[in-house]
């Protein structure tokens, strides 16, 4: 092992090599492009022995990366934003076709109006597509959860492809320090794929992605992968346990933080997440009790553990990193879902913040806090509540202003 | 602000932008009174600027001490003629107001540049310059480094409801028109396009070429650059068939 201080796309990448990949579609995307130029350097000083392939857009990156998992291949492939949604309905056709391969999003703002910065629109979009979803916090997890990822998608029982989120700029181009483990070690953990499904070989022929027509067909295919979405929650957990015991780190479902006797609790994802246990230290350091639960696998959703962690808690934020327009918060709506049947349900509040790279700032996180203890008591908050700070309005008027838009509210 | 370093012994829980920093490294002078650069935000009374100065350039600029100056780009060009070991030299007085060991700074030189560079001479050059850099900068005071105390005392935000505003106004578009060369970015500008008219032929090929329009023709149809809006890309001396621009490292901008 050797401790390096890697990008969250460098430890993108490493993941990638560790795990022997055999082919690399790629194309180039802002905040993405450091994996593949990463890739490529290694491909071509022979430092990793899959073959680099360069396409003429997402769509035919995502194509030939599902079409490669099909005849056998371990495939990685990485994109963001735009160029995920350029290959959308490839996701979906991927999916259906039960071929594991690891896509890596550096996630980032969707247009209009453009941006590079990162929110969540973009990966939760593909929330419906069949892919796994592992969201990452740290650029260590983002080495981790492709190894992890692989050894998920190539399982017997399983055969999905998986999506692992990263954070643009926050994650993507912030060095931390991370333990890039022997190839040895990883071998132990994710031995070279020998797939019993999609593969080609000349002496056992066989069709794939077939056409059905009448329901009951389509109806068969499609449960099947929801309940293979499903049995990947127990399948994810006794991996993880299995990677712990290997390399001393625990990864679950979700992550709990200062759990055990929280009252006040923040939902969060990704790389923010970090600045909630940030905010949840300030707390407990004034004697409240604040925790925070970390969605990290968003596909299969893990409803039954959000609903054990949260039950019983005086209240609850959901922060979303992203906006459905016309209703709110995308996980909001998921938690409050899987709180439903539960006895002893808490407040709950759902705010949407950081969206385009904009910062929750640690003013606004303590503003959360007060909004669920508000809450708690039985007082109203505005839900969603839209993060927006007077300073940032006033810097927004003066840019209307500049566009030569009238009035001022 | 374009980067951030964060050192600590325990866990860091922070992410994206830096609200206080405890040294602010200016890379360039004429960033300090630059209103969407701001360099200078989230500075406290007592919290050190490196700031890197053109030492010909008759520039005031009015930031509160403590600030260390130096013409690192000058040391740069010195050191190994390449604009690019700018870097180099404030990594090596940041490393030095920081705290960090010379080896410790070597050392990321080295592991940044290895890979980079084209030769072994090059990165040795780098290296010989965050030498004479970090000896400069062994007079200067290094950073206090603040404690955790002062995180405590964060307040909540003043937040407000953004109500429904009319499409002309809540969709993304500009009315104002013809407004870029407001925006005046000649302070990008390193180097500067000066025009030899007696060696120029009037082809136009820089008008064609300036990506900013920063070139326009005057009634004698030389052409003329807006040096208010001119990035220093240089390609129109690039590209000039007669080598009529001549190029000198920035003073006024």
């Amino acid at each position: 092992m050797t401790r390096q201080l890697l990008t969250g796309n460098a430890a993108a990448a490493w993941g990638a090599r560790l795990a022997d990949v055999d082919y690399i579609p790629a194309f180039p995307i802002t905040p993405q492009t450091e994996i593949v130029e990463l890739l490529s350097r290694w491909v071509a000083e022979r430092d990793l022995g899959g073959r680099f392939v360069t396409f003429d857009s997402e769509h035919s990156m995502l194509t030939a990366a599902g079409a490669a998992a099909a005849t056998g291949a371990r495939v990685f492939t990485a994109t963001s934003s735009q160029g995920l949604l350029y290959g959308f309905e490839m996701l979906y056709t991927i999916a259906g076709w039960r071929v594991p391969l690891v896509l890596v999003n550096v996630s980032r703002g969707l247009s209009s109006p453009i941006t590079l910065e990162a929110d969540h629109n973009d990966v939760l979009a593909a929330r419906d597509s069949g892919f796994v979803q592992i969201h990452t916090e740290t650029c260590q997890e983002v080495l981790d959860s492709v190894l992890m990822a692989y050894r998920l998608a190539e399982s017997d029982d399983i055969k999905l492809p998986v999506i692992v989120n990263l954070d643009g700029f926050t994650l993507s181009f912030t060095r931390e320090p991370v333990d890039v483990p022997e190839p040895e070690r990883v071998r132990e953990f994710l031995p070279s794929y020998e797939p019993n499904h999609a593969f080609i070989r000349g002496d056992q022929p066989m069709a794939q992605g077939t056409a059905v027509l009448g329901g009951f067909a389509y109806s068969y295919f499609r449960y099947q992968l929801h309940l293979a979405q499903r049995h990947a929650l127990e399948v994810i957990e006794l991996q993880a346990k299995e990677f712990e015991g290997l390399f001393g780190r625990s990864y679950g479902l979700v992550e709990s933080f200062q759990m055990d006797d929280a009252e006040y609790v923040l939902v969060m994802s990704n790389a923010f997440a970090t600045k909630g246990k940030a905010a949840v230290q300030r707390l407990r350091d004034r004697g409240v009790k604040a925790g925070l639960v970390r969605l990290r696998v968003l596909r299969p959703f893990p409803s039954e553990a959000i609903a054990a962690s949260l039950a019983g808690r005086k209240a609850v934020a959901v922060v979303d990193q992203n906006l459905s327009p016309g209703i709110g918060g995308i996980t909001f709506q998921e938690v409050a879902s899987a709180l439903y049947g539960a006895n002893d349900r808490p407040a709950l509040v759902s705010v949407v913040g950081g969206l385009g790279g904009k910062n929750i700032s640690d003013p606004e996180l303590e503003s959360i806090f007060k909004d669920l203890e508000r809450a708690a008591s039985g007082d109203s908050v505005p839900s969603p509540r839209l993060l927006y700070t007077r300073a940032e309005k006033v810097s927004m008027d003066k840019l209307l202003s500049i566009a030569g838009k009238e009035g001022s509210s | 602000m374009a980067a951030f370093t964060r050192i600590a012994r325990e866990a860091i829980l922070e992410r994206g932008a830096m609200e206080h920093p405890a040294l602010v490294v200016v890379a360039d002078e004429t960033l300090v009174d630059e209103p969407a650069s701001a360099p200078l935000a989230g500075r406290r009374d007592d919290t050190p600027v490196l700031l890197n100065v053109n030492a010909q350039s008759a520039r005031q600029l009015s930031v509160p001490e403590p600030v260390f100056r130096a013409d690192f780009t000058a040391m740069a060009i010195a050191a190994t003629g390449r604009l690019s070991s700018l870097s180099t030299a404030l990594a090596a007085a940041a490393s030095r107001l920081s705290g960090l060991d010379e080896e410790h700074c070597r050392a990321g030189i080295d592991a940044e540049l290895a890979g980079e560079l084209a030769s072994r001479d090059e990165l040795e050059s780098n290296l010989a310059l965050a030498h004479d850099v970090y000896t400069l900068a062994s007079d200067w005071t290094a950073v206090a480094w603040p404690d955790d105390a002062d995180e405590s005392d964060v307040v909540e935000a003043d937040l407000v409801d953004l109500g429904l505003e009319p499409p002309c106004r809540a969709a993304p578009s500009i009315y104002a028109s013809a407004n870029s060369p407001a925006r005046h970015t000649g302070n990008w500008r390193q180097y500067r396009p000066v025009l030899e008219p007696d060696k120029c032929n009037r082809c136009w090929l820089c008008f064609v070429w300036c990506p900013e329009a920063a070139i326009t023709l005057d009634e004698n149809e030389f052409p003329t650059v807006d040096y208010d809006v001119c990035k220093g890309c240089l390609l129109c001396a690039h590209e000039c068939p007669t080598d009529a621009f001549r190029v000198e490292r920035e003073l006024g901008a």
